[in-house]
């Protein structure tokens, strides 16, 4: 775990603020260090140690789509996923009773809806001789596509002896979904390779690299187009996968279907990253909010293939005339009842830092956070850590109960009680890091909706001014408008690696440890090298080296 | 009638009570004799709450100012009276089973000052159970001593063999954490095969717990003869468990296969499948005979879940961190469950999770207020915060009053024969992380709810102060001792005295 706190970025009378990584460990003479593509400079591949991850329920409720026709929706939330902020954390994974009695319920659940669905019947068993020879088609077909790999003649046979215990074809084709669907190789992305060199290093064969490669773009299995070039060895070199992944994300292998999962995919791992997938949105406004975001990400990284900073840059979104109106700071309504692109206009918004998905995030129960809005920036945005409160904390003699954030009296502004408590001369100095970031975003409240005094006090006027503190001192700025700027001039190279370190974290299932940091190095230098273009990122972690194999735990 | 069973009900009663020491038919199978004998049983409640409201002069909730008997019903205790109570939102109910439930009180986790002191992030409870960071860690500490295998886990393991669930039933009503917070629903642990702790899921659905509960679930006639309807049933019923059966049969052979050409740090992460799946065949294979008394029956499907709505608005028309899934109506179903399978003897120990640690559940059902339970318990109003603790005890009252009035398989009560424990999630005093006096985020002045156990050697129906010298590990040390498991939790060995 990347959670070494040794580089102090700013000056403070209190030592607060870290990386989550550690530069000079990165760069003490460690010769895989630097080098493109996943290698380091002396040419040396740089290998991730890799275990069995189950799929989530969002993995899950997509394969099973694509594999049988049926949505398992009723039965999906029976499988619980942890967030970290990630839901695919296998480190965090356990089995339980729960899961393997949801497995069974939801199996039998899909083979039922299947063979009592004629069409979706058809559309599994193509042949309809009912026999042993058309079982056995079946078996063979569906088998490749559910554990994503051939069935041995064994399996088949194992399989095709259960089913012809069975009354009847159709009896025995639900059997062998039941069967299949609580599968250990369904249930689990089983990775095995064969050895290639040192004891705990393996190479993935073709399947296993599709399945990395599709559950990466797309959360879902490989579908056939993806099997068949597994099945030709099309995916045995680097420049394989990445000319695989290429065409993914151009709709050329697989087509446009897959491509527009593959961006709802980017989207997802941006909404999980920065929080507001599980953020409390106004529900009249929420699904027009994420619309707003994912549009943003889709256009920034697809469509326009800009610099992924155009995020932070943006003048405007992607709106209706109900979002803008909830908005309420003078942005130019489209006048459109569905989402368009419109121009920010008198607004002071810009970019994803005013959409209230990311406003939504990092608040307190009933009100916003200046405190947390702050660490949210430094923690997600940055990747850097804000050092725990110290212990016996004191205001005016009196203990401090950090884990809320003070409340004004009936006469009070918020910013007075903010002055006189957490910004205090004994709180300010690790406050200022987080605290000054969080007054800057004030005329938002935790909706996103714009502000300029406090809630039921019209006399208490909201500055709006925020303050970032860097190593060269203050800077000053106002809104999410003058944060983005700020961010975008000064901090650009420590977003690029926040994202690198991130989407490393997303790829592989958990958190980056210490001694892959030079990984994150070197495919932070390819995507700030290309110009911070996303797919650059994603196009050079799976045509690594290491990308293809995986040393064992 | 096409078949005659002789059941072992039929033929101990045809013994006239005198079933020990006569030879007893081969066909009536290995336990026959014990089926007169009530089993024990014992179930631990769960509610994410502490006990006062911040600020205030003492223990608001659940805390009598008199001791021993007919105690006085303290706030959020009026579902153990005998009057209903309206309070201003709805009313609660009263099961008057004040006589069978003793409040322990006072009840004290110790700190270390040095190491809670302002660490909130701190990865390990005390020894003591003491959860760091109060909210941020697995709830299980209470329930376990720390670091073991929680109390139900160690009392199904004693008592539960031969049941449909030897490992018990664990249940949940807050559905979900609606913070993402899964850790703070975690109570229930157990000891894997592989020598390490293992958490146990909860079932947050009605609908899979009934499911669980009642496929191939035949209860028991009042004669012990099957008609010919029960029998066809019961034939068909066979044919689809043979399916299962198979079905698992070829999971597992598979599964095997695949163990052996995994690297062993997976061949350890999939042994707790292997073993769930083996657990899952075994359970649907053997379907032990439903031993109930005359109340088993099998219930009526509760039908779909009802929705689980992660977000709601708070109070002042702010979006908030709240949530509301019906929970009112989840736990009916959950403690019908529950209930029954004690009464058909399905299970000998449970757990149901009421509410979360720190929970975001919306009270405004229970009190008027909409809020996240958490906010109501720190800072609303102690007579609209007491509709919340009463709900809560409302589920354990229920259960209480239906056990009572249930006879058992060997004629007495099923309270008698049943341990009924409810904790929750912190006392009200001195909070070692705030450094603050008069908190929530504390773990002085504890209270458990004990009820039943008059057949097992406890004494109910009194209020028992401790004034901090006792761990809340010891109530249930001692309940676990009246179900026939002497053992400590963790380094908690002693148990209440006064309880027996």
């Amino acid at each position: 775990m990347l959670r070494t706190l040794l580089a102090m970025l700013v000056v403070s009378a209190v030592a607060c603020v870290g990386v989550i990584e550690d530069p000079a460990e990165i760069a003490a003479g460690d010769p895989m260090a630097k080098g493109p593509g996943g290698t380091a400079t002396d040419g040396a591949p740089i290998y991730q140690r890799s275990g069995l991850r189950r799929l989530t329920q969002n993995e899950l409720r997509s394969t099973i789509k694509d594999l049988t026709g049926v949505d398992p929706i009723a039965n999906i939330g029976l499988l619980p996923d942890d967030s970290t902020p990630f839901d695919n954390d296998y480190t965090d994974q356990y089995p339980s009773g729960r899961l393997v009695a949801a497995a069974k319920t939801m199996a039998e659940s899909v083979a039922a809806k299947v063979v009592d669905d004629a069409a979706l019947f058809a559309r599994l068993v193509v042949c309809t001789t009912a026999d042993s020879a058309c079982m056995t088609q079946f078996i063979t077909t569906f088998g490749r596509r559910a554990v994503r790999h051939p069935l041995g003649q064994q399996e088949v046979a194992e399989l095709a002896a259960l089913a012809g215990q069975q009354p009847d074809f159709k009896t025995g084709v639900a059997v062998v979904i039941r069967t299949l669907l609580q599968d250990l190789e369904f249930l689990y992305l089983v990775e095995r390779g064969s050895p290639a060199g040192p004891a705990d290093l393996f190479r993935l064969n073709g399947w296993e690299v599709a399945s990395r490669l599709s559950y990466l773009l797309w959360g879902s299995m490989p579908n056939d187009q993806l099997l068949d070039l597994a099945a030709r060895d099309g995916l045995r070199s680097p420049a394989d996968v990445r000319q695989a992944a290429s065409r993914i994300l151009a709709g050329t292998l697989g087509g446009m279907t897959v491509a527009k999962r593959a961006r709802e995919r980017v989207s997802r791992f941006h909404a999980m990253w920065l929080g507001y997938e599980q953020a409390p949105l106004p529900p009249a406004v929420a699904s027009r909010m994420r619309a707003e975001t994912n549009a943003l990400v889709e256009r920034v990284i697809f469509d326009k293939r800009t610099s992924w900073l155009d995020l932070f840059r943006s003048k405007e979104s992607f709106v209706d005339d109900t979002l803008a109106t909830f908005y309420g700071d003078g942005m130019t309504r489209p006048g459109s009842a569905t989402p368009t692109w419109a121009p920010y206009g008198a607004s002071k918004r810009q970019g994803i830092l005013s959409h209230g998905t990311f406003l939504s995030v990092a608040n307190g129960p009933a009100e916003t956070s200046v405190t947390l809005r702050g660490k949210n920036v430094r923690n997600t945005l940055l990747c850097q850590e804000i050092a725990a409160p110290p212990p016996n904390l004191t205001l005016g003699g009196q203990p401090v109960d950090t884990t809320r954030s003070p409340e004004p009296g009936p006469n009070e502004c918020r910013i007075d009680v903010i002055k006189r408590t957490t910004l205090s001369p004994g709180c300010a100095g690790c406050h200022n890091q987080m605290d000054l970031i969080g007054l800057g975003l004030e005329r938002y409240d935790m909706t996103g909706k714009y502000r300029t005094t406090d809630d039921k006090k019209p006399t208490c006027r909201i500055a709006g001014e925020g303050q970032l503190q860097m190593e060269e001192g203050l800077k000053t700025f106002q809104g999410p408008a003058g944060l983005s700027e700020l961010l975008v001039a000064t901090q650009a190279k420590t977003l690029g690696r926040c994202l690198t370190s991130q989407f490393l974290r997303f790829a592989t299932g958990r958190e980056i440890r210490d001694d892959e940091s030079r990984l994150v190095d070197t495919m932070d230098k390819t995507f700030q090298d290309g110009g911070l273009l996303f797919d650059d990122l994603l196009l050079a972690y799976v045509s690594s080296a290491g990308f293809g194999h995986r040393l064992v735990e | 009638m096409a078949r005659i069973t002789l059941s072992r009900r039929t033929f101990l009663r045809g013994a006239s009570g005198a079933a020990v020491g006569l030879p007893f038919l081969e066909i009536m199978g290995e336990g026959t004799a014990r089926a007169a004998v009530a089993p024990r049983r014992y179930l631990v409640c769960y509610a994410g709450t502490s006990l006062g409201r911040d600020g205030s002069t003492g223990p608001q909730f659940w805390t009598p100012k008199n001791a021993g008997p007919n105690y006085d019903l303290a706030r959020g205790l009026s579902p153990l009276g005998k009057a209903d109570v309206f309070n201003g939102t709805r009313t609660i109910k009263a099961y008057d089973v004040q006589d069978e439930v003793s409040v322990v009180s006072g009840l004290k986790i110790p700190y270390p000052m040095t190491q809670l002191s302002g660490n909130r992030n701190t990865p390990s409870p005390t020894p003591e159970g003491r959860v760091s960071g109060f909210h941020g860690n697995t709830m299980a500490p209470l329930l376990s001593g720390n670091g073991n295998a929680t109390s139900d886990q160690i009392v199904s393991d004693a008592i539960g063999k031969g049941t449909r669930f030897e490992k018990g039933l664990q249940y949940q009503i807050q559905p979900t954490s609606y913070n993402s917070a899964n850790q703070r629903g975690e109570i229930c642990w157990r000891s894997s095969s592989t020598g390490t702790r293992a958490r146990v899921s909860l079932t947050a659905s009605p609908q899979a717990a009934f499911k669980s509960l009642f496929t191939n679930f035949t209860a028991p006639t009042p004669s012990g003869v099957q008609d010919q309807a029960s029998i066809a049933r019961k034939q068909a019923e066979q044919v689809l468990v043979d399916r299962d059966k198979s079905v698992l049969d070829l999971v597992l052979r598979r599964a095997d296969r695949l163990k052996t050409s995994l690297g062993n740090r997976d061949r350890v992460r999939l042994e707790q499948h292997f073993d769930e799946i083996r657990d899952l065949e075994k359970r649907i294979a053997t379907i032990p005979e439903v031993r109930g008394g005359a109340s088993c029956k099998m219930l009526a499907d509760p039908g779909a879940d009802p929705s689980s709505v992660q977000l709601g608005v708070a109070g002042d028309g702010k979006v908030g961190i709240l949530g509301w899934s019906d929970e009112d109506k989840r736990a009916e179903v959950m403690r019908d469950l529950l209930y029954m399978a004690f009464t058909c003897d399905l299970a000998r120990a449970a757990v149901l999770l009421i509410t979360y640690g720190q929970s975001y559940m919306n009270v405004e059902r229970l009190n008027g207020l909409r809020m996240a339970l958490h906010n109501s318990n720190h800072a609303g109003a102690t007579d609209k915060h007491e509709g919340v603790m009463s709900w809560h005890v409302e589920q354990f009252a229920w259960l209480t009053r239906k056990l009572k009035d249930t006879t058992d398989i060997d004629g007495s009560r099923m309270i008698d024969n049943t341990v009924m424990l409810m904790v929750t999630e912190g006392g009200f005093g001195y909070d070692p992380e705030g450094g603050i006096n008069r908190a929530n985020h504390s773990t002085d002045n504890m209270a458990v709810l004990v009820a039943g156990g008059r057949a097992l050697g406890l004494r109910p129906g009194r209020h028992i102060p401790k004034d901090n010298a006792a761990n809340p590990a010891s109530v249930l040390v001692s309940a676990m001792k009246a179900v026939g498991v002497n053992q400590p939790l963790g380094v908690v060995s002693a148990g209440i005295p006064e309880l027996l």
